[in-house]
């Protein structure tokens, strides 16, 4: 090491000595004095320990590269799933006629059985009100037979002890005898009636009832069936849809990701209406086919897979989006960075 | 009681802060790019394009950012010692020379004026050919003529690696009795007291850590257009860049020449051989040594631009060579983060070369009818694609940052003045500099020395030899462009119009200004008011 001092005026370099000092002598003295002065490339890597830090660098490169290609990745994750009911059901109309009520609205919690339109058949209405005034008339003439029927009988009772008694002849009580008998004819056949004409509006009641369009599920009433009042049903025509109160969640899987998720896998669920909490369940479904879909303009397909969670929080209406995250097959962040479409 | 700009200035100096602004920025970049980028499955071209993109968005941010800085960031100064016993500090301006032209001895004789003393030396070493040290030797005696025996020389007959061994032969020697020394480099032109200000900096003992004082270096000798702008660029980067980087990070790199060493820091450090550009090794090994290498903005000191385009493309692809050789500094233990980022930086900009290129040529193939799969996004009607943001951000800081410097009217003119030369011929750098790029595997790692000749022309069939590669790439990818790309040309028109133009360009921004050799001998004054700077600094 050199020690560097302040130069007196007599040591002043002299620039001819120092020409011959400087000058070495031969290629042999050169080397040295280069090997003096300089690091060769090797002692330079190691000396300044960057043969030390290259080789972390390429062993941390390394292992970065192994595990980029290692399957690690173990999630399938979606932004946008949605829930939706388990069943879908539309209610049709059984019966042809105008729709006179309509007791719901979209959205309303409905159970099973509810009346939730009614359809009226004028004629049928008709046929009904005929039946039971026959009905009426039938009964009527039916207490008229009944309270005859005492007198005759009274009559007959008595013409038959008088005819023992021979009070009164045979001819007369024959004559009673027969009213009587008619009489009985009479009732039997007006029973006979009665009970058709029953028979007739318990078919026309019947089909009323059909005319009133019920709940064949509960849950929630998914169309704007208000609309329909005043309107004109025919048989078949499609009146609501009902969703059923049971709740999946759907969402759609990518193609590449396709072979990494199977029924039974776990699932987590973040509702965006519930921030913070999150719900367990699994895969119920995923379908055999593709959907098209497109996502910012680009037209792709995609799987719908479906999953049931343990425990569905109260208040998340169908429709509201979740986040999922599933525990499926694992693959390498180089194998998920080229799935991705 | 600190001013609001100085509270400002003080919370922002931080490294912390100055890269968390540039991440920041390179990561909202990113993200509106991602949104337009169509990722089809196993597909890889769309996330080449995207790591291309994030590289060059990095670079845009740190401009932007450094920009912002400028205008309110406070001069890094260094305290200074009184100028009482400078002249009695032992010191050396030294001169390492290799073959060089009588030019010289005019610059060497304006650089002693007023800097030496009577132990402040200058010391020739040359390592010329034989055939030259007879001329050398004359040069030296008119010297010592005029500055007396201050003046010495030094040749070597067996040189070995270049500079650095040059001057490590003589502070092994000679060298050692000097407490400070100065490094010239052939092209530099040190104005009077230069040497004494950096010499008061020095003796400061506040600045006892500091091993290498740099210099600002300014353009002067810009006779032609070309060179004009480079100096304007040049004084704009000084500005910019180096006092930003000086103050956030409180220290810089060393540019090898110019610059005022401590003799103490120098003789620890021993460099690898086989280096093709000492600079960055000596900042670092300094570094490692607890020494740390400062920009000086507050000094004063000039070299020559290349006068012409294909001058400053070889100069380019030599410094190439150099920064290039130096990535092992990037693995060196025990330096500072600074210095390992200075170093990255240098490499990341000559990287950055065959980066763009390949990635504009990605973003026009991948973007074009022909190749089929989108590499991005329809655009949703009524809505704004989301590149717009990113390319008018892109556009404005870099062809805008530089006018946040701008005080004046004149300012602003000579900023749009380089910035359109840069366009129409630096721009260049991107084809020429990649193909530079790709060549250097084939070719051995020699230096050759740059001409330093303030009169160099170049002839327009010399231009047309050079360039016609380009020229024809530029058409043939405007034609492309034109029949499959139609949106990539109005993205990638400066490029084209660089390329397309050169010829013209490069031999029109070659020819020699008369305003300014003519004028410049006339009068003195309008001399110092032509430098790049653009006002007279004196002893600065």
């Amino acid at each position: 090491m050199a020690v560097i001092k302040e130069m007196p005026e007599e040591e002043m370099p002299d620039s001819e000595e120092s020409e011959e000092k400087a000058n070495p002598a031969s290629f042999e003295e050169v080397e040295k004095r280069k090997a003096k002065l300089f690091h060769s490339k090797k002692e330079s890597f190691q000396i300044f320990g960057i043969r030390q830090h290259l080789r972390a660098a390429l062993i941390a490169l390394a292992l970065f590269g192994g595990l980029a290609t290692y399957p690690l990745i173990r999630s399938v994750t979606d932004t946008e799933a949605v829930v939706i009911p388990f069943r879908i059901v539309d209610v049709e109309a059984l019966v042809l006629g105008e729709i006179t009520e309509v007791s719901v609205r979209g959205g309303d919690l409905v159970k099973k059985g509810q009346v939730l339109a009614k359809i009226a058949d004028a004629s049928n209405e008709l046929e009904i009100e005929k039946a039971r005034s026959e009905i009426a008339h039938a009964e009527a003439e039916m207490e008229r037979l009944n309270a005859r029927r005492i007198h005759l009988f009274e009559r007959y009772e008595s013409d038959r002890s008088l005819s023992k008694k021979e009070a009164i002849s045979q001819d007369e009580f024959l004559a009673s005898e027969l009213a009587f008998k008619d009489l009985e004819q009479e009732r039997k056949e007006l029973r006979r009636e009665r009970a058709w004409l029953r028979e007739k509006l318990l078919l026309l009641e019947s089909e009323r009832e059909r005319g009133r369009v019920r709940a064949t599920i509960s849950g929630t009433v998914i169309s704007d069936v208000e609309m329909k009042e005043g309107t004109f049903a025919e048989k078949g025509k499609f009146i609501l849809s009902l969703a059923s109160e049971e709740q999946r969640i759907e969402f759609l899987l990518r193609q590449p990701d396709y072979g990494r998720i199977e029924v039974g896998n776990p699932a987590q669920v973040r509702f965006y209406a519930l921030p913070g909490r999150y719900f367990q369940g699994e895969v119920v479904q995923v379908k055999h086919y593709a959907e098209s879909i497109a996502t910012h303009g680009i037209k792709t397909n995609a799987i719908k897979v479906l999953i049931r969670l343990d425990d569905f929080p109260q208040g998340v209406r169908n429709g509201m989006f979740a986040k999922v995250k599933i525990r499926g097959r694992a693959v390498s962040a180089v194998d998920a960075l080229l799935r991705r479409i | 009681m600190k001013s609001p700009r100085q509270a400002m200035a003080l919370l922002f100096a931080n490294p912390l802060v100055f890269f968390s602004a540039v991440f920041f920025l390179t990561f909202l970049q990113t993200h509106f790019v991602v949104k337009a980028l169509h990722f089809g499955a196993g597909v890889l071209y769309p996330y080449f394009w995207l790591a291309g993109f994030i590289a060059l968005a990095f670079n845009v941010s740190l401009i932007f950012t450094q920009a912002l800085y400028a205008s309110f960031i406070e001069d890094p100064l260094l305290p200074e010692a009184g100028r009482d016993g400078l002249e009695e500090i032992p010191a050396a301006l030294v001169l390492c020379v290799k073959n060089e032209g009588e030019a010289i001895v005019e610059r060497i004789r304006y650089s002693l004026t007023g800097n030496l003393g009577p132990k402040i030396h200058f010391w020739l070493l040359s390592d010329s050919d034989a055939s030259f040290v007879e001329r050398e030797k004359e040069w030296v005696k008119s010297l010592k003529d005029e500055f007396g025996d201050r003046v010495y020389y030094r040749w070597r007959p067996v040189p070995y690696e270049r500079k650095q061994g040059n001057l490590a032969d003589w502070f092994q020697g000679q060298g050692a009795n000097y407490k400070y020394f100065f490094v010239l480099d052939a092209d530099s032109i040190i104005p009077e007291g230069t040497v004494f200000k950096l010499l008061q900096k020095a003796e400061h003992p506040a600045n006892e850590d500091i091993g290498i004082f740099q210099s600002a270096i300014y353009i002067v000798h810009d006779h032609s257009l070309f060179a004009r702008a480079n100096a304007i660029g040049q004084f704009y980067a000084q500005r910019l860049y180096f006092r930003v980087n000086q103050a956030i990070f409180k220290r810089a790199i060393s540019f090898g020449h110019n610059c005022l060493i401590r003799s103490s820091a120098f003789q620890r450090i021993k460099l690898p051989t086989g280096i093709l550009s000492h600079d960055n090794w000596d900042t670092a090994v300094l570094d490692r040594e607890g020494y740390r290498t400062v920009f000086v903005p507050d000094t004063l000191s000039f070299e020559e631009a290349a006068q012409h385009y294909l001058e400053e493309r070889s100069r380019i692809k030599r410094w190439m060579k150099g920064s290039l050789q130096g990535w092992p500094i990037l693995f060196m233990s025990g330096i500072s983060f600074a210095t390992r980022w200075f170093i990255f930086y240098q490499i990341y900009l000559y990287l950055m070369h065959p980066v763009l290129f390949l990635w504009i040529l990605l973003g026009l193939v991948c973007g074009s009818r022909w190749f089929g799969m989108p590499l991005f996004h329809g655009l949703p009607p009524g809505s704004i694609h989301p590149l717009v943001p990113v390319l008018a951000f892109t556009v404005l800081v870099l062809y805008g940052h530089k006018f946040l410097l701008g005080r004046t009217f004149r300012d602003l003119k000579r900023i749009a003045f380089e910035i359109g030369v840069s366009t129409l011929v630096s721009l260049n750098n991107i084809f020429y500099s990649t193909l530079d790029f790709f060549s250097l595997p084939f070719e051995r790692l020699s230096w050759r020395p740059m001409a330093k000749d303030p009169n160099a022309t170049v002839s327009l069939g010399a231009c047309a030899r050079e360039l016609f590669g380009g020229t024809v790439f530029g058409l043939t990818i405007l034609l492309w462009g034109i029949f499959y790309s139609p949106y990539w040309i109005l993205t990638g028109l400066p490029i084209l119009v660089s390329l397309i133009l050169s010829i013209p360009a490069v031999y029109i921004t070659s020819k020699h200004l008369a305003w300014s050799s003519e004028e410049r001998a006339s009068n003195l004054i309008q001399e110092e008011d032509l430098t790049p700077h653009g006002r007279h600094q004196g002893n600065a």
